[in-house]
């Protein structure tokens, strides 16, 4: 029996072995059936009914990437970044919340009609989840790939 | 049955006067990245060469069905008072978080508390996967059974209920303890496991007091299953002396007794994993949408998760007695190969929550300086946080993949053996079917993990 099992590891080792020239460790991790692909849209916020003025704030990105509204999140899913790069995600909302980016577990105070500033260092590979931490609401991924 | 009352009532009067709690947040928020296409392509076609091979080269006498060898070894393992004690203390630790809220002490603190760690880490994660390894050290650090046996609960066996009910019961309990971790609105927040661990240990002393300690937990309790068929897989074993035994590779498993609902068992604990990996890719988010996301819509995928690997092992055990006839029945295969499918039940566990273990674990060291999250530091660790440096993706891309592969060539092996003892020599093509499902079950995981 030990022979025999001994053989059928050796095919497992030689089989790995011999495609091991193919296992490249990509720069990208391309997901198998993505159907998702994620893209940064730029959106333009609209303040309707409340009269927080825009203008008078100081940001100076013009584009809001995610906005929440009554408990509606409208923007992308997933952002990607490459390890190293310097995130940089505006989100609107209409309630005052923390924003927490989990595993980097960096917060940051959101007031409604404000946007905020998601900013950090991708140096962490991995898939991190962000959401409005009190109200528990999922805003998006953040997909740092090495 | 006065103890019992006491509990019972002390249990009522504290759900009762439960406040709201502050969300803390617990265990997770981060997904591994997805395996790259060429580490899928690898280890897929590794499993379709090994089957191939196997069936070839496979000896033709069964081999592991007599049981574990009990070759006496020179450890002696004797049975001691710490790990009922840590036991115990885990369980008191995690009941124990429904103390603050009900002295109005309210935690300031986002850090979680030491009852996320220890539930879905150490306790979920930790002692079975060590159990693979060394043995079955749950059965020591059972804190149900140290309770029941200090507080003189169950001592007249009732046996006929393991016979009547099997582990069915186990493995309803198994689907909501699972529901609670990947379904349920906060499984993080400690006042939820708290009242959870506390109706569980409840439920477990009334219905140890009804059918006797062992047989209580055989049937109701499901970290004792889980951890007898995990840990079978280990060569480790501790004889009636508690002295610890090489009892031979992979022996074990086959010499589990065929309780009824086993092959429940062991497909929820594979349905389950697979719905948790599945919902977290690209893929399913694209498809299902929002709808994933809802409570309900995720606790009908869960289900529905469950009973596509119950339907599909149903079916591979059909055809199996279909193709061997002679009046054998799918049910008796389905129980009979039950216990060759726990390789790969292993297998996907440890490939999915792998890094869960290794990143969300050290979370440990800084919760035992806090436990109750209100703002203690008893060992100086508290401000401590997670270094997600400790491995890069490449190395745990390889073990996922290696694992998987590892648990399909292992279950492989064992349902050629059993197919062997069960059909003979001459029936052997009917363990096709097995072998099928198995290098399906095997694929789906490494497309879950590639997702």
């Amino acid at each position: 029996m030990r022979t025999r099992i001994g053989w059928l590891l050796a095919v497992v080792l030689i089989v790995t072995a011999c495609s091991g020239e193919t296992v490249t460790t990509s720069t990208t991790s391309t997901s198998i059936l993505s159907i998702v692909t994620s893209t940064t849209e730029t959106m333009t916020s609209t303040t309707g009914a409340t009269t927080t003025t825009f203008a008078a704030t100081t940001t100076t990105a013009a584009s809001i990437d995610v906005t929440v509204s009554a408990g509606e999140v409208a923007g992308p899913e997933r952002f990607s970044f490459a390890i190293g790069d310097e995130v940089s995600i505006w989100v609107l909302a209409d309630t005052s919340d923390e924003i927490h980016v989990h595993g980097y577990d960096v917060y940051f105070e959101i007031q409604p009609g404000d946007p905020v500033e998601i900013a950090f260092t991708a140096d962490v590979p991995g898939i991190f989840e962000v959401e409005l931490e009190s109200s528990h609401v999922p805003l998006f991924e953040a997909e740092v790939t090495p | 049955m006065r103890r019992l009352g006491v509990v019972a009532v002390l249990a009522v009067s504290v759900v009762v006067g439960v406040p709201g709690v502050a969300g803390a947040h617990g265990i997770g928020g981060r997904l591994d990245l997805p395996v790259p296409v060429s580490y899928f392509v690898v280890g897929a076609g590794v499993v379709l060469v090994v089957s191939f091979v196997a069936l070839a080269i496979l000896w033709p006498e069964p081999r592991l069905q007599d049981g574990p060898r009990h070759d006496p070894g020179r450890l002696t393992v004797r049975r001691g008072w710490v790990l009922p004690t840590l036991g115990v203390i885990a369980l008191l630790l995690v009941i124990g978080q429904l103390v603050p809220p009900l002295l109005g002490a309210v935690t300031e603190s986002t850090r979680p508390t030491i009852a996320p760690v220890l539930v879905w880490v150490l306790f979920w994660l930790v002692v079975p996967f060590a159990g693979a390894v060394i043995g079955n050290w749950y059965t020591d650090l059972n804190p149900w059974r140290s309770l029941g046996r200090r507080l003189g609960v169950g001592l007249g066996e009732r046996v006929w209920v393991l016979d009547r009910f099997g582990i069915w019961p186990a493995a309803v309990l198994f689907l909501a303890f699972t529901w609670l971790e990947l379904v349920g609105p906060d499984s993080g927040d400690p006042v939820i496991l708290a009242t959870a661990a506390l109706a569980y240990t409840i439920l477990l002393m009334a219905v140890m007091a009804f059918a006797g300690r062992e047989t209580g937990l055989a049937v109701f309790d499901v970290f004792t299953p889980y951890n007898r068929l995990i840990s079978s897989i280990s060569p480790l074993g501790r004889r009636d002396d508690g002295r610890l035994v090489w009892r031979g590779w992979l022996r074990a498993l086959p010499a589990i007794p065929e309780w009824r609902g086993l092959a429940a068992f062991v497909v929820v604990a594979i349905g389950t994993v697979s719905y948790d990996g599945a919902s977290a890719t690209q893929s399913a988010r694209g498809v299902l949408g929002d709808l994933g996301q809802t409570t309900l819509g995720g606790t009908v995928l869960l289900a529905a998760s469950v009973l596509t690997i119950g339907l599909a092992y149903w079916l591979a055990s059909w055809v199996a007695a279909r193709m061997v006839g002679g009046g054998l029945t799918a049910s008796r295969v389905a129980s009979r190969f039950a216990h060759t499918l726990v390789p790969i039940a292993l297998a996907y566990a440890v490939a999915h929550y792998l890094t869960l273990i290794i990143f969300e674990g050290q979370q440990l060291i800084a919760a035992v300086s806090d436990p109750f999250g209100l703002g203690w530091d008893l060992f100086g660790t508290a401000d401590r946080t997670v270094d997600f440096f400790i491995t890069s993706s490449e190395p745990v891309w390889y073990a996922q993949v290696a694992v998987i592969v590892t648990g399909h060539v292992l279950g492989v092996v064992l349902a050629h053996d059993r197919a062997l003892a069960d059909f003979g020599a001459g029936a052997v093509r009917s363990q096709y079917a097995m072998l099928l499902l198995m290098v399906a079950l095997t694929t789906l995981g490494l497309l879950i993990l590639a997702g």
